[in-house]
C-alpha cells in the first residue's frame, strides 16, 4: 500500500504537457474545458477537459486532452490523461508538478506507428487570481512504439525493416515559459519554448508555442 | 502480501518491454552498413570502410559516380550501370558516413576529409589513369569542390557531368536552400508528418536519426518535383553527415576560385520542372567554368537519372563522345 501511495504521489508530484490552468483562479469553477492551437510537434488543434479536486486541502487537477495536427490526417492523434498538483507553495508562488499517460498515433510515408508514453513536467511561477507566469521544464518519453512499416518504405528503402514494438524509442525535452490572464470564468494562456531530442539536439520542430482558451464552471 | 503486490506491479510494468525491439540495433529500422554486414561490397580506405562497387571492363575508360545528399547513396544512380555495357568502367561508392558506408560521428567529418576520400577512391579504382565524374546534386557540388582544389588533377580529370548542383558558394547555397526548403510548408502533410513523427522515434542515435531523415528524404522537397508514383530508391539517409556538411557549408565556402583554370568541357544537366535548381541558377553556376554547356531534359524534376534514364544517358553519351571519352 505504501508503494502505491508513493507511486500515486509521483504521479501527482510531477504539469502535463497540454493541460495548463491558472492555479490562482481555481476557485472560479471546478470544471475546466480547454481549446488549444499552435505549434506543438506540428501545427495542432486540441481540446481537453479537467476536473479540480481537493485532496488534503490541496488542489489536484485531473484531466485529459486530445490533440490533432491541423493537417487533416485521421491517423495522427495524441490522447493524454493526467494530473497536476501544487507541490510547494500555498501563496502566490507555486511549484507545480504534472504527470500524464499518452497514447498517440501516426501514419506517414515510412510507417504506421502507435506509441505509449509518459509526460512529466515541473512548472514554477507566480499565480494570482487575474494572471500567472511560470517557467516549465518537461520530458515527453516515448516509452514504447509499435511500428508497422509501409509498402513504400519496404520497396524504396529497406525491404527487411522489422515491424513490432520498440522499447524506449525516444523522447523530447522542453524548456519554456507559460503565462496567462484570467477574467470571469475564462483564461487565455500562452506557452512557448524550445524542444530538444534526448540527445540534446534541437528537435525537427525546435520550438513550441501554443495559445489556449479555458472556460471554467 | 505488500511485497507480492509490488512484485506484480513491477512485473506489469516490465511486460511492455519484454520482447521489445531495440531501435539502435543494426538492421531493425535501417539497413546494416558495411561495418555490420561483411557480405556487402566494400573497400577499406582512409581509415574507414566504404560501400562501393564497380561495373564493366576494368580496363575501360573510368566514370566515377558521385551521389547526392549529402548523406544519401548511389542506389538511385544504378541505372548508370548501363554505361558499363558501352565499355566504360563505372564506379559507384557511398561517401563517408553515407548510405551503406560506415557511420562516423559528425565531429570527425570535414571538407578536407571528404576531398581526400575522393582522391583516394580515384587512386583505388583508377591509379594513375584519367577519368570523368558524373555527379548528382550534392555529388555535382562535391566534384566541383575537388576540381577547384585539384584542377584537372595532373590532366586526369577529363570532364564532368554535373546534374543539378545546388551551389558552389555559400551565398548560392542560401538562395538554393531557400527555394528547396521554402517549398515545404508546416501546413502540408509531408512536413507535418515529419514533425509529428519525432514523438514516436526521436534521433537519439545514428540509426534513429537516419530513420527520421528517411521520412523527409523519401519524397524530397515539393520544389524538386519527384514523380510520387516512381520514387527513387535509397538504402540509408546518413542524417549525421548531412547535418555536419550543411553546417560546415553554412559557415562559408567558395568553390569557384580556381574553376577558371579547368581546361575541359563540363556538361550541366537539369530537369525543367525543378523549381529549386532553376535554369537561371544553373546558368549562374555554369558560368564559373570556362567551358560549360547546359542541357535541359523536359517534363522531369530533380530525379531525372531515375525517372528518365534513357534521356539522361542520351545526353551523357553525346557529351562523352564530344570530349573523346569513349571505350
Amino acid at each position: 500500500m505504501k508503494t502505491l501511495v508513493i507511486i500515486a504521489a509521483l504521479f501527482v508530484a510531477t504539469t502535463a504537457h497540454a493541460q495548463v490552468v491558472n492555479f490562482g483562479a481555481l476557485d472560479e469553477g471546478r470544471n475546466v474545458a480547454t481549446a488549444t492551437t499552435g505549434a506543438d510537434d506540428g501545427v495542432v488543434l486540441g481540446t481537453g477537459y479537467a476536473r479540480v479536486l481537493s485532496v488534503a486541502d490541496r488542489p489536484i487537477v485531473l484531466g485529459g486532452d486530445l490533440t490533432l495536427p491541423m493537417v487533416v490526417d485521421a491517423d495522427d492523434f495524441r490522447l493524454r490523461a493526467g494530473a497536476l498538483a501544487s507541490i510547494i507553495g500555498d501563496g502566490r508562488w507555486k511549484l507545480i508538478g504534472g504527470f500524464a499517460l499518452t497514447v498517440r498515433g501516426t501514419n506517414n510515408d515510412i510507417a504506421r506507428m502507435i506509441d505509449i508514453g509518459t509526460d512529466v513536467a515541473i512548472v514554477a511561477g507566480r499565480y494570482a487570481r487575474r494572471w500567472f507566469g511560470a517557467a516549465e521544464l518537461g520530458f515527453d518519453w516515448a516509452m514504447t512504439t509499435h511500428v508497422h512499416h509501409s509498402d513504400a518504405y519496404r520497396m524504396n528503402v529497406f525491404a527487411d525493416a522489422r515491424d513490432g514494438w520498440y522499447g524506449n524509442a525516444g523522447g523530447m525535452i522542453r524548456a519554456g515559459v507559460q503565462g496567462g490572464i484570467s477574467f470571469g470564468h475564462h483564461d487565455v494562456i500562452l506557452r512557448a519554448g524550445r524542444s530538444l531530442d534526448v540527445a540534446g539536439n534541437p528537435a525537427m520542430l525546435p520550438i513550441y508555442g501554443t495559445l489556449a482558451f479555458n472556460t471554467r464552471w | 502480501m505488500q511485497a507480492n503486490r509490488f512484485h506484480v506491479f513491477v512485473l506489469a510494468l516490465s511486460i511492455p518491454w519484454s520482447g521489445c525491439l531495440c531501435a539502435s540495433d543494426p538492421g531493425n529500422l535501417v539497413p546494416k552498413t558495411v561495418a555490420e554486414d561483411p557480405s556487402l561490397p566494400a573497400i577499406d580506405l582512409a581509415g574507414t570502410r566504404f560501400h562501393s562497387e564497380a561495373f564493366g571492363d576494368p580496363d575501360g575508360p573510368v566514370i566515377l559516380v558521385l551521389h547526392g545528399g549529402p548523406g544519401s547513396d548511389y542506389r538511385c544512380l544504378l541505372p548508370l550501370k548501363a554505361l558499363a555495357d558501352d565499355g566504360y568502367r563505372v564506379v559507384f561508392w557511398d561517401q563517408r558516413g553515407a548510405g551503406l558506408s560506415e557511420r562516423h560521428d559528425g565531429d570527425t567529418i570535414d571538407l578536407d576529409t571528404y576531398l581526400e576520400d575522393l582522391r583516394l577512391v580515384i587512386e583505388y579504382y583508377a591509379p594513375g589513369r584519367p577519368l570523368v565524374f558524373i555527379g548528382k546534386s550534392w555529388g555535382a557540388m562535391y566534384a566541383t569542390a575537388f576540381i577547384n582544389r585539384y584542377g584537372d588533377y595532373d590532366g586526369r580529370i577529363k570532364g564532368a557531368i554535373l546534374t543539378e548542383p545546388g551551389a558552389f558558394t555559400d551565398q548560392q547555397l542560401r538562395a538554393f536552400l531557400g527555394r528547396l526548403q521554402g517549398s515545404l510548408s508546416p501546413l502540408d502533410e509531408q512536413l507535418n508528418d515529419a514533425f509529428w513523427a519525432g514523438q514516436f522515434m526521436s534521433p537519439a542515435d545514428h540509426e534513429r536519426a537516419d530513420y527520421q531523415g528517411a521520412l523527409l528524404a523519401m519524397r524530397g522537397a515539393p520544389s524538386e518535383h519527384r514523380d510520387p508514383n516512381n520514387l527513387p530508391p535509397m538504402w540509408r539517409y546518413g542524417a549525421v553527415v548531412n547535418a555536419r556538411l550543411l553546417a560546415i557549408a553554412k559557415d562559408g565556402f567558395d568553390w569557384t576560385t580556381n574553376l577558371a583554370a579547368f581546361p575541359n568541357k563540363v556538361l550541366f544537366l537539369r530537369g525543367d520542372l525543378n523549381e529549386a535548381a532553376t535554369g537561371e541558377q544553373q546558368r549562374e553556376l555554369a558560368a564559373s567554368y570556362p567551358d560549360a554547356e547546359i542541357e535541359t531534359i523536359t517534363n522531369v524534376g530533380h530525379e531525372m537519372i531515375w525517372e528518365r534514364t534513357d534521356d539522361y544517358l542520351t545526353y551523357a553519351r553525346a557529351y562523352l563522345r564530344e570530349i573523346g571519352w569513349v571505350p
